[in-house]
């Protein structure tokens, strides 16, 4: 059994106005424990609508999300019970900071469990820890971190719950590109320490490839591809067309193989690099 | 829920009432607030009612998304009308539930209660008509140029309908923030929609303290790139559109002021005490 399944979801906002949006259409996909998904999707096509149905913030108009087998949306309890077991942390998750210190916003999770003091404080350091937020700074008002270091206190508050599934809607969205890699790898240490199940959202096909076993696809609120990362890099001409860009090493290695050069696939810039080098040495003629 | 609420939203058309002048619609608004508390008995008020639900079919906005945005309003109107039950003590007592005391539900108290809830329906609905109906240009030109005689006195009166219009125009993106906010932190677990009343108050600090700290961030990045446009009080501007009055306003005004006489010509007269319907506030 999946640990989280979603059977033909379907979700619009503003119904009766003229702002009528259907964002979300028809969904279905499941996630195995221990997986690590990212969903990329152009500005607009229902990723973040698509996110919050999954831990009970949002009931879908049709359709069930189930976790563990058992549909979330039953009643208020279960929806209630869902936000814990899958910890969602909102795209720009810094502005919803609000507590006096860093460790007491941390905290704020875990205290609506209903966790005893010492168990909160132990989350908080675990999490601060994972996230790489350094320790002198729990004590420090929130609003005086830097960018990154808010966007890792928020973070954290959501890991300090320890959820089933941790989904991050864009957690790299307006970092400069070291902040970026620090928030990458520390995702990827998260899983690999604890065997974490993760789903991410992302604009970028890098970020996606870099990190995930499998990549979604949205386009206009409804899922058009789903595979590994080499599946749905084959398919750059759909990519493209939804406004989705493929790095640019990428491009090259595909033209490459479709001129007949042998080298395996490479999607991310490392790999490209390393395979590379490899056929140059070997003297073909590349 | 919050997100049900559009006042303050414009929804581009091309109905007669999106075509009145917006200097006219806003004297009009004006003209029909000061009739609705002029009316003192429930003909008037419905007449009141009709018009504006009349307005409303002109303006081909969908009534099913007025609903739903008034029904968010509607709590608390009806919890005020259920106060005005509770402490009007005029008129034939009702019913009195309890044999000591004085609390007894009276006829001046339900009167009281069902005029409340429909004045301010009726005046909710013509108010975010306005918004709906006219764009934040043409609503800041229009209060401009109805304020205009006051720069006589030296007051900034352009700055003051900027001001207006900036409030308006935030209106929805405040209570679009205000749903993120609040759909983070129950992502949290703050217990705002579950959870006792107190622990709902306490959850409250973690959408207001956020959405106070963005409210100063958007406000000051609005001035920056209104500085960095080279933003004034525009004291020597000419427009690219002059407004100007044509016969869909003289119509409107004609029928306007003709329903408003009416109504309150009603509310003194003998037909509405009559029937079962008297005038209740005297
Ligand atoms: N609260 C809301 N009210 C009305 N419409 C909304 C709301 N939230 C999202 N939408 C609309 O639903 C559609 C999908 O939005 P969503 O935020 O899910 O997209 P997204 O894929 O997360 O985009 P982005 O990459 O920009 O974050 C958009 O057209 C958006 O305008
Ligand atoms: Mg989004």
């Amino acid at each position: 059994m999946p640990l989280l399944e979603v059977q033909n979801i379907s979700f619009g906002y503003g119904h009766h106005t003229p702002f009528e949006v259907q964002a979300v259409k028809d969904i279905s996909f499941a996630i195995e424990k221990g997986e690590c998904v990212a969903v990329i999707g152009h500005t607009g096509s229902g990723k973040s609508t698509l996110m919050q149905m999954l831990n009970g913030l949002l009931k879908p108009e049709s359709g069930q999300v189930l976790l563990n087998g058992e549909n979330i949306y039953q009643n208020k309890k279960t929806a209630a019970k869902a936000r814990f077991q899958v910890g969602l942390c909102f795209q720009y998750p810094e502005y919803q900071l609000f507590a006096e210190t860093c460790a007491e916003d941390i905290a704020f999770g875990p205290k609506n469990m209903g966790l005893s003091p010492e168990e909160i404080r132990k989350r908080v350091l675990l999490a601060s820890e994972i996230v790489g937020l350094p320790a002198d700074k729990l004590d420090v008002s929130p609003f005086d971190l830097s960018g990154g270091q808010k966007r890792r206190c928020a973070i954290a508050g959501v890991i300090a719950m320890q959820p089933e599934i941790l989904i991050l809607d864009e957690p790299t969205a307006g970092l400069d590109p070291a902040g970026r890699e620090e928030i990458l790898s520390m995702i990827g240490r998260y899983r690999k320490d604890r065997g974490a199940t993760v789903l991410i959202v992302t604009h970028s096909m890098e970020t996606a490839a870099a990190i995930a076993d499998r990549i979604l696809v949205m386009n206009g609120g409804r899922l058009v591809l789903s595979g590994s990362p080499e599946e749905i890099f084959s398919e750059s001409e759909a990519l493209l067309e939804m406004g989705l860009d493929i790095p640019s090493f990428a491009r090259i290695i595909l033209a490459l193989r479709s001129r007949g050069v042998e080298l395996p696939s490479a999607y991310t810039l490392k790999d490209a690099a390393r395979v590379l080098s490899d056929g140059l040495r070997g003297g073909g003629r590349l | 829920m919050i997100k049900d609420i559009t006042i303050g939203q414009f929804f581009p058309g091309n109905s007669f009432v999106h075509k009145l002048d917006p200097r006219a619609k806003i004297l009009f608004l004006i003209v029909y607030i000061v009739a609705l508390f002029l009316c003192r008995s429930f003909f008037s008020l419905l007449l009141m009612l009709a018009f504006s639900l009349f307005t409303v079919i002109l303006s081909r906005i969908s009534p099913k998304m007025i609903w739903k945005s008034m029904k968010a309003i509607l709590v608390i109107v009806v919890f005020t009308a259920v106060l005005q039950i509770v402490y009007n003590d005029k008129g034939d007592i009702l019913w009195k539930p309890f044999a000591s005391g004085s609390f007894a539900v009276t006829t001046g108290g339900v009167y009281g209660a069902v005029f409340l809830i429909v004045r301010i329906i009726a005046l909710i609905l013509l108010t975010s008509l306005l918004t709906y109906t006219t764009s934040a240009t043409l609503l800041t030109d229009a209060i401009e140029k109805l304020l205009s005689p006051l720069k006589l006195l030296h007051v900034p009166v352009h700055s003051l309908a900027m001001m207006m219009t900036i409030a308006l125009r935030f209106i929805p993106t405040l209570l679009r923030e205000i749903d993120i906010i609040m759909s983070a932190q129950k992502a949290r677990g703050a217990m705002l929609d579950n959870g006792s009343m107190g622990q709902r108050i306490k959850a409250l600090v973690s959408v207001f303290v956020p959405l106070l700290v963005s409210s100063f961030r958007r406000a000051s990045e609005l001035a920056t790139a209104m500085e960095c446009r080279c933003y004034t009080d525009g004291a020597n501007r000419t427009r690219l559109r002059v407004m100007r009055f044509s016969w869909r306003d003289a119509a409107a005004a004609v029928v306007l002021i003709a329903v408003s006489f009416a109504a309150v010509f009603l509310s003194f007269c003998p037909i509405s005490t009559i029937l079962l319907f008297q005038p209740v506030i005297s």
